[in-house]
């Protein structure tokens, strides 16, 4: 709940993640000649009809969109090395397969905007989304695992979107265990235990009583 | 086990030359950072820079006829420029807003910021101030009609809203770290390898964030 | 240095146990709302008491109140355990204190918690109207706490007693006055710091004019808060030269693929013009398509 309430938390928009993914390098395939774009954001082309170039993936969206382009599904995401993902996923349950740290925003862009460039289709989505909720699956039962001794989390080939997702969860339990675990805490309980301490001076006392 | 990897790393560090692959990450630690960092106005000042130079184009472009096609791509790259250099600037004033008497109290948080910010914290202040004055502080008896203490006797200011540092963010190492200390007494040692995912209080890795060696995300 | 603790959750609670027990422990205390405010250590103007009258008292035992009156009605606490001594001294003391409660209840401070619980109840981002019935009696209580303890101390004083040492009712009743006070100010505070961030947070998703309907929910000081912030904001921008008020979420391709639903017939976009038929699909430039598409005209279209 208070993750929820706390804007802190919850840092990047579901948009603000597939903004960044946007910039993830994609292979396309452009069926018109156009000139070198010097953007901002980096040098791009020359295009020549049929002749493969890396591009960013907005870059590769608005071409596709406009006809001019059909877009290369990354080497990932194929039927072939998602089942190889996925077996992989279920055998260990302790680990996160490596796929592109942006995976799951990357391949909903190209459904949405090229779905006829992926071979398989309706097959590769559906891996996709099964590799997604055995990761979460594996994000849910590893939450179970943070205790009071846990000061710090590793979670290797864990994916932007999946971070993004666990963040208020995981954020809020990690410091509700390290605040009753601090030793501050633990002192400041010693102390009230025993009493020895006097509270002596409390300051300005005196300007209370002036009055 | 895979190529796609190689691919990336060798675009992210090519990428990572170009001021918007700089901005972006400027943009990213600050909205995971609890604290306020420092502004990097060579950065700013060259991206705006590239901002204005496009939109000269475009206009030009404009003129000449260019090819729809063309104009509506440069035109998408100065969107995403300009949304990323807005959003910068707008999340940090909205962290100067949070905190703002915390900052403007402070030298060292004062000196992270651009001349305008400064500016815009200070009457931040004296606008909430003066507003707390008004509604609540003038009408609370003597002895509790500070903003910045409970009461008279409190010793130290202990009404100022301030980040928690102890908060826990998540990062990614660029390279190896090697073991690194999470805290004052060296019991909490952690091994930071290149490229992994970590979850650490932010307190802990803070001069690794602020050295560029690892990116809040 | 206090900035890089955790805020303690249960040390201000045994700090004065355990008369201020029942003051810290109120749900509204640890409400969200009051995040803003650190939670840690109600300073008291005086030592805690000393041991004799410290007994742990076992959670389950402890009286729901040990701040309040007891009410008339109820017969004088034989089978109750707990701090009888406090309990006779702030009832001998607290007299006149105001029944600071809602109904059945005559705790301090209570009161002030109801706005606290009304922020909490909002949706984030929402405001209700400002609730001036009750902030102006929460005022008015922290006038008569600060009248009571003001009252104490001179009888100490009068009585020539060491108000730094002397443990008596009197200091008591004084501590549960000005600790009541305190917990009124925090209340007050929070209410109005927390209503100016949500204040604050229309400037950026509505502009700096408010629609009459959210005015009316504001005080005097919030709509001339809203006013000098946007101004704050204001001046930010014409000196950065560049609005932040727009591109509020990331952008989009400004082309956008649509679908006519009703014959407009020939339009000119631009530098040409379009013919846009019943059921033809076109590629507008996103902001030439938004008017169409809010009257309803068009609609964009989704492969």
């Amino acid at each position: 709940m208070a993750g929820q309430s706390d804007p802190h938390l919850s840092l990047f928009s579901p948009s603000e993640v597939e903004f960044v993914a946007e910039d993830e390098i994609v292979e396309i395939v452009p069926n018109i000649r156009m000139e070198a774009l010097n953007m901002i954001c980096g040098d791009f082309g020359p295009f020549f009809p049929q002749i493969p170039s890396k591009v960013p993936l907005w870059l590769a969206v608005a071409l596709k969109r406009r006809g001019k382009c059909t877009i290369r599904a990354p080497e990932w995401m194929t039927v072939e090395r998602l089942t190889q993902v996925l077996d992989a996923e279920r055998e260990s349950p302790r680990e996160f397969q490596p796929l592109p740290f942006h995976y799951i925003e990357i391949s909903k862009l190209l459904f949405d905007h090229a779905r006829d460039d992926i071979t398989d289709a309706y097959l590769v989505r559906s891996l996709i989304e099964d590799i997604r909720d055995v990761r979460f699956h594996k994000v849910e039962s590893g939450l179970e695992t943070i205790s009071g001794r846990t000061h710090a989390v590793k979670l290797k080939n864990l994916s932007a979107m999946e971070v993004n997702i666990v963040r208020p969860f995981m954020v809020r339990t990690l410091q509700a265990f390290y605040k009753h675990d601090s030793p501050q805490m633990i002192q400041q309980a010693d102390n009230t235990g025993s009493r020895s301490t006097p509270v002596t001076d409390r300051g300005p006392r005196r300007d209370l009583r002036r009055r | 086990m895979s190529s796609w990897e190689d691919e990336d790393s060798a675009a992210a560090s090519a990428a990572a030359t170009t001021d918007v692959e700089l901005l972006k990450r400027a943009w990213r630690n600050e909205k995971a950072a609890p604290e306020i960092l420092h502004f990097d106005s060579a950065l700013v000042s060259r991206a705006r820079e590239q901002i204005q130079l496009l939109e000269e184009t475009l206009d030009d472009f404009t003129d000449n006829g260019v090819d729809d096609l063309v104009v509506s791509l440069y035109q998408m790259d100065l969107d995403r420029t300009l949304f990323l250099l807005r959003s910068y600037l707008r999340l940090r004033l909205q962290k100067i807003e949070k905190y703002m008497a915390h900052i403007a109290n402070s030298d060292d948080l004062l000196s992270r910021l651009s001349q305008q910010e400064q500016r815009f914290a200070k009457s931040c202040k004296e606008i909430m101030e003066k507003h707390l004055e008004q509604s609540v502080l003038s009408k609370l008896p003597y002895g509790y009609d500070s903003v910045t203490r409970q009461s008279l006797s409190s010793t130290e200011d202990d009404m100022v809203p301030e980040p928690q540092l102890d908060t826990f963010v998540f990062c990614k190492t660029k390279s190896d770290v090697g073991a690194f200390q999470l805290d004052d007494i060296g019991e909490e040692v952690v091994d930071l390898v290149a490229d992994d995912l970590y979850v650490l209080r932010y307190k802990s890795i803070k001069g690794l964030v602020e050295a560029g060696r690892i990116d809040l995300i | 240095m206090r900035n890089v603790t955790p805020l303690p959750v249960v040390a201000p609670q045994t700090k004065h146990a355990p008369m201020i027990l029942t003051l810290l422990c109120s749900p509204a205390y640890q409400s969200e709302s009051t995040k803003f405010f650190p939670r840690d250590d109600t300073k008291f103007p005086f030592p805690p008491p000393p041991a004799p009258l410290v007994r742990p008292i076992p959670l389950d035992k402890r009286p729901p109140r040990a701040i309040c009156r007891p009410c008339r009605s109820q017969a004088p606490s034989s089978d109750r355990s707990g701090p009888v001594l406090e309990r006779r001294s702030v009832e001998q003391v607290a007299r006149g204190g105001g029944r600071a409660g809602g109904r059945g209840s005559r705790m301090y401070a209570r009161r002030a918690s109801q706005l606290l619980k009304e922020l909490d109840a909002c949706e984030p981002g929402q405001l209700v109207v400002f609730n001036s019935d009750v902030f102006d009696q929460v005022i008015r209580e922290c006038g008569e706490h600060n009248a009571q303890f003001q009252a104490l101390i001179r009888k100490m004083v009068e009585q020539n007693l060491d108000i730094e040492t002397t443990r008596n009712e009197d200091h008591y009743g004084a501590a549960i006055h000005h600790l009541s006070l305190l917990r009124n100010k925090r209340c007050l505070m929070a209410y109005m710091y927390n209503r100016a961030e949500t204040i604050r947070s229309f400037r950026w998703k509505i502009g700096p004019v408010l629609p009459h309907e959210i005015q009316e929910k504001l005080n005097f000081s919030e709509k001339e808060y809203f006013r000098s912030h946007s101004t704050a904001i204001k001046s930010y921008i014409s000196e950065m030269d560049i609005d932040l008020t727009v591109d509020m979420v990331p952008p989009k391709d400004p082309y956008i693929q649509v679908r006519v639903l009703e014959d407009i017939g020939e339009v000119s976009l631009g530098d040409h013009s379009v013919s846009l038929t019943k059921n033809s699909l076109h590629f507008l430039r996103r902001t030439d398509a938004e008017q169409f598409i809010s009257q309803g005209l068009m609609e964009e279209f989704l492969e």
